[in-house]
Formats: structure tokens, sequence, C-alpha cells
């Protein structure tokens, strides 16, 4: 599996816990979320989680929906996206996975996609229309073409019975993908002791670390979450306030600084001694 | 294959921007060995229920996984329990007044000359359409798995109905989800479902239409999966709705075949009915699969010509994809993105269909041909003067092709259209249509 993924979970958290950040390749265009890829990694981010934008995005809530749309106006497809990660790559090692949904996948060829991903420097995937057992063929074809170089991200459900998390001891490497709620991403997921309890029977059943998210955006919840789980993910809440920032018409070194305060905010999401707790 | 495949450096957005046209343009049929590789993909390994050859599945969020499962054993359960076949029959009797009429279109017929025609008249079940012979099956499912609050999404309306109806008739709760673009062409349905005590709610993201309803419906669905059924209207979606609803809709084709052997003595020649999704489609198809000599021809929206945008006609036009929970045909552009479609019918405006089609076609057992926009309301004006019968405009895709077809064929063949639905619903499309092409011409 990725050597990066792998030390990512083999190091503590840079904070409270690791914290995985998504952000939609391509919003609002491609100089600018590339940047912004940068400056999480720079920010600390333990993980990284780049969209890839999709006409009719069924598990994503409105402000992904958004985002996706003005990637997709701005010009972004999946050949774009594999190239932003080689550019990402000739400067940074922060582990990197893939959000998508199956059909662009498809569209481009798996087979042309596992290879040109695991060569860009993607480190896993997350696939939120593979459900588990549907995705045995893709990833054996994947192992056979890159071996263990790609990591498949399974995710755990609330609705998830004994059969589901059962075949999840197959997952080899990255860590379980905790839905905090039966949903979409986006809203505010208040952490119910059910979630907890789920948390820590997952941990019983599987070997693998557990990072939660989908409705993530407060250090309230992660402070509730740190000390159960392995990571949390934070995406919606992310990509609101850099959007919000793209609405403001800022440009060029006032954008950087404003840019900077929502990695700042971010900071103090997760981290032990944040600066800037309301910023 | 694309050029961009094997590029490293980002293209500008200009250059995307053309290539993204040309990728979209029906052409750009890829090459079998990718198409061979990705079907590979779909159709192997255990575990994998509901496949029809490479097409079917499910394809969604890991928490609706363990839902669909609850839904495929509550729905095999019940199709074993006489007591639920039993009542479902008698709604179809009783409530829908099936069976649904046999009728020879002689005057349709005689000016047309060739093949005779027959109507299989879905537009005199209660609400109007075949839409209901789904709904009264899938709320019964509903209310038998203990579920109170029913969702739908809906195109043209008729579904919404029909879901509404069932709601009503058993005391739950409904909510429909409909694209903006279809609330504004399809008024009346949606007064009806409100009179019923639905809720409608207007969905406003893409393009507006049926896609986009399926797509809330489903966030609906993953976020009330307690106490929510998701009855889905077309015989696509995500196992077990392609089999479900093709199963409910099969009394179509079964009593086509029955009252066909009583009146002509013998099995009709073809079968013609539109494909939208294909719901009417594969319930009048199924029960024909095994017999040969019956040709099975399913009607697309050809819509304004087979320019990308202009047209629904995603057997005929589209490649193979996943979208909305199931591998199947899809109009998208050469990067995987759903391509925006075109009809004059709001229930026939979709780019996806049901993956059982996909397999009749890739199999050959049926055929899939396109009608225009023109045409269509053409053969609703042709049925409306010799036959006194105003169809849905998505039925009246599969009438012109048989107004096609007739002549070409011998006195002694026997055509049967089905006629999935009664116009009404349609009149204010209709008369806008007919008053811009009066003032063009």
């Amino acid at each position: 599996m990725s050597e990066r993924l792998q030390e990512a979970f083999a190091r503590p958290g840079r904070g409270l816990t690791r914290l995985i950040a998504y952000l939609m390749a391509g919003d609002p265009d491609y100089e600018t979320s590339l940047r912004r890829l940068s400056g999480l990694a720079d920010a600390g981010v333990d993980i990284l989680e780049l969209g890839v934008p999709f006409s009719d995005p069924m598990a994503d809530g409105p402000v992904i929906q958004a985002a996706g749309g003005r990637a997709l106006a701005a010009g972004m497809r999946l050949s774009r996206v594999l190239a932003m990660v080689r550019d990402f790559r000739r400067e940074r090692e922060t582990p990197l996975l893939l959000m998508s949904y199956l059909n662009p996948l498809l569209r481009y060829g798996w087979d042309d996609f596992v290879r040109e991903a695991a060569e860009a420097g993607v480190d896993g995937l997350i696939l939120p229309d593979l459900p588990w057992r549907e995705g045995r063929v893709f990833r054996e074809r994947a192992g056979q073409l890159v071996g263990r170089r790609l990591a498949f991200i399974p995710m755990a459900a609330l609705t998830s019975e004994a059969e589901d998390i059962e075949a999840l001891q197959e997952a080899e490497g990255g860590f379980v993908y905790v839905l905090a709620k039966n949903g979409i991403t986006g809203g505010e997921s208040g952490i119910a002791p059910e979630v907890l309890d789920f948390i820590a029977r997952l941990g019983s059943d599987l070997r693998l670390p557990r990072c939660v998210g989908f409705g993530l955006r407060s250090r309230e919840q992660v402070e509730r979450l740190a000390p159960a789980v392995e990571g949390v993910i934070v995406g919606s809440a992310l990509v609101e306030r850099l959007s919000g920032l793209d609405q403001t018409g800022l440009q060029g070194s006032e954008l950087g600084k404003a840019e900077e305060g929502v990695y700042a905010w971010l900071s103090g999401l997760w981290q032990e001694n944040p600066q800037f707790l309301n910023s | 294959m694309s050029v961009l495949k094997s590029v490293g450096v980002p293209e500008s957005a200009g250059e995307k921007e053309s290539l993204t046209e040309k990728g979209g343009l029906r052409g750009q049929k890829e090459d079998q060995v990718k198409s061979e590789s990705r079907h590979a993909l779909m159709a192997a390994g255990d575990e994998r229920p509901g496949r029809f050859g490479p097409y079917g599945g499910a394809y969604v969020a890991e928490t609706l996984v363990p839902v669909l499962r609850e839904v495929e054993k509550a729905y095999a359960e019940a199709k074993q329990d006489p007591a639920f076949t039993e009542e479902f029959g008698r709604l179809l009797r009783e409530y829908v007044g099936r069976p649904s009429l046999f009728y020879a279109a002689e005057r349709l017929s005689a000016q047309l000359g060739g093949a005779r025609i027959y109507l299989k008249r879905e537009d005199l079940n209660h609400t109007g359409a075949h839409k209901i012979n789904n709904t009264l099956g899938q709320v019964l499912l509903a209310k038998r798995m203990g579920k109170t609050r029913v969702i739908a999404e809906t195109g043209a309306g008729q579904h919404g109905v029909a879901t509404a109806t069932a709601c009503a008739l058993f005391g739950l709760s409904c909510i429909v989800y409909m694209g903006e673009e279809d609330i504004r062409r399809q008024r009346l349905n949606v007064l009806r479902m409100r009179l019923l005590g639905a809720e409608v709610r207007s969905v406003s993201q893409g393009s507006k239409t049926l896609k986009d309803a399926i797509n809330e419906a489903l966030r609906d669905w993953v976020s009330h999966v307690e106490d929510t059924f998701y009855c889905f209207g077309t015989a696509a979606g995500p196992h077990p709705f392609p089999t479900m609803v093709r199963n409910f809709q099969a009394v179509i084709g079964r009593e086509t075949k029955e009252q066909a052997l009583k009146v002509l003595g013998r099995l009709p020649d073809a079968l013609v009915a539109c494909v939208g999704g294909g719901s009417n489609a594969i319930g009048f198809f199924h029960p024909f699969i095994g017999d040969p000599s019956v040709r099975l021809i399913g009607v697309e929206a050809g819509g304004k010509g087979d320019e990308p945008k202009g047209h629904a006609a995603t057997l005929g036009l589209g490649e193979p994809g996943v979208l909305h929970g199931a591998y199947s045909y899809l109009l998208q552009d050469d990067d995987g993105q759903i391509l925006p479609t075109h009809s004059v019918s709001a229930g026939l405006d979709y780019p996806g269909v049901g993956p059982e089609h996909s397999y009749l076609k890739e199999s050959g057992r049926a055929e899939y041909v396109r009608v225009g926009d023109e045409e269509a309301v053409r053969a609703c004006e042709i049925l409306c003067q010799t036959e006194g019968i105003l169809p849905a405009l998505e039925s009246a895709h599969a009438l012109a092709y048989a107004v096609r077809l007739a002549p070409e064929l011998g006195s002694e063949k026997v055509i049967v259209v089905n006629l999935s639905g009664r116009g009404d619903k349609d009149v204010e499309t209709l008369s806008a249509y007919l008053a811009r092409r009066d003032s063009d011409e």
C-alpha cells in the first residue's frame, strides 16, 4: 500500500487527531485549487482528499454540488485532476486521496485511470457510489495493474449490518471512512452516543484506522470524536469558507491572506493549541 | 480514443471546451477493447445480484446497501405471499379498472394502409397512465414493511400522481420531487398531486428535470432511511427496482398476450412502446421475450435531432455507464459527465434507461428507434382525429413509429401500440407547440 498513507497513520496526528481536508479539484479554477491544496499541506493537514467533479453527485449536499458545478464550468475534467496531482507531487509529500463518482472513471477507462492515478502520486480512492462488495472486481483489477499502490477506502455507515462490516475485513491499507450520519455531505452532525458506540464496535471488528466524516465543522465535534478515532474529515465546511472568499472578489496577495485565515480556522478545529479559535 | 488520455500537461480551458463538445457528439464511439473491459468489471464476481448481462447492479452509497437489501427481501417474501398477490390483483381489477382494453384502431389503420394497429389502452387506467400498476405494488410493499413516509420522483408528473394516489389510498405521507422545468410544463399534474395530499418539492439543480429529481429523491432517502420507502417510478435505478418495477408492470404484457390470442387467435407481429426510463415498455415486452416471432420495438425521444442535448435517445446515441445506481446506457460526454436532454415530452426527457433495455438492445432481442418532437405531435393529432383519443406525448412517440411502420407491412400483420397514458396533462404544451408551429408556417 501507499507508504505515504501508511506513514500518516504510523506517526501521531498533528493535533487532537489526524485531519483529512477535502477540496474540489478545479473550484474555482485549476491554479487556485492547486495553490489551496499546497496551502492545506503546508498548514499541517495530515491527508488531503481531492474531489473529482461530477454532474450528478448523489452523495453530496448543496455546498459540494455547487463546488463541482463551478469546477466543471471552469473546464475541469478527470485528465486535468490527474495533472493537478502530478503538479502537487512535484513539491509536496502529503498523502492524497481522490474522491470520485464511478462514471468519469469508467469513461476514462478503469485500467488507464488506475495506472495514471498511481503514477501521478494518488495514494488512495474514495468511491461513494461503489459499495464495497460491488467493488471487488475493481480492486482486483487495480491490484493486478499497480499492486498495492492505491488504497481503496471502505465506508462504514450507521445502517451497515454485520455482513457489511465483515466484508470490510478485506480492506488493506488506508482507513475506514466512518459516516457520522445517514445522509449526504454537509450540514452539521450531532455526535450521538450511537455514533460513538458504532466507532467502538468498528475498532474491535476491524484492524483499520477509523476516520469520521460528514457534517463535521466545529472544534466541539472534533474534541468529542478525537479520543475514539484515528482521524476526522472536514469537507463542506472548508469548501464553503473558501468559496465564500471567491465571492468577495479578493485577488492576489489579499486573497492569499484571506486563505491563510481559512487555514487558521481549520487549525482551530483540530490542533492542540490553535492560535485562532474564532477566526 | 481521446487524445487527452495520454497527455500529462493540463489543456487550456479553450481546448477543453472544443474537445468536450466533440466528445459529446454521439460519435466518439469508444473502442471495443475499452467497452469490453468495462463490461467485465461490471458483470463479473459473486454477490452481485440484479444483473441483466453486465447491466444493472446497485451502485449506491454504502448507507443504502442494507436499505436496498431490506426492500429486496421484503419484495421476495411478498411475492410468495398469497395475501399480498391477491390484494394487488384485487386493486388492479377494482381500483385501476384492469384488464385495460385491447382496442382495434380501425379508422387509423384504414387511413394508413398496411398492418392493422391495435392499442393497449393503459390511458384508461385510473389516474390516466400505466404508472399506477407499479405504485400500488410498491406502496403495498411499503405498508407491509411498516414504512410511514413515501418519497418519489416524477418527470411528466404521472408517476407522482400515481404515487400520491396510492399513498392517499393507504394513508401514507407522500413527498414528490419534481424538476422546476417539469413543474412549469406539467402544472395540471402538480395540482393533482397537491389535491391528493402530497407535498411537491421543486428541484432547481442541474437541468431541473427528471434526472435531478431522482438525485434529490436519493439524497432524501439516504437521509431518512428508517421510516422512508422510495417508490421508484421506472424500471431503472439500483437493484431491486428494475426487476420489481418490471414485474409490477408485466401485467400489461400478460393481458396483451391473452387478449391477442382471444381476439386474433395468434400473437401480434410487433409491439411498440415508448422508452424513457422504460417501465411501460419492459412491462409490455417482458411476457413476449420468449416469443421470437414478435418484434419488440422501443421508441426513444428523438427531440429536435441527433446533436447532443437535442434529444433523449439514450440507447440509440449513448454509451454505457453508471448513473442513479445502475450500469446501463447513458447520454454522457467523453469525460463521463451526464449530458442535458431534450424532448417535448417530460416523461421521456431522461439521460438514462433501465438496464434490462440495455441488455435487450445488446442481445438484439429488441430494436430501439427514435421519433422526434414534430413526428410525435403529428401522431397525437392523427389519433385525435381518426379515433377520438388524445394520447400522452410520451405514448405519441410509440404511436408515431407505428404510423411509420404500418404501411411498410402487409395487411395481414398486426402491430400493438402500448398507449401508456392519456394526453390531458399535455394540452398546454401541445397548444404552445402548435402556436409556435403555426407562426413558423
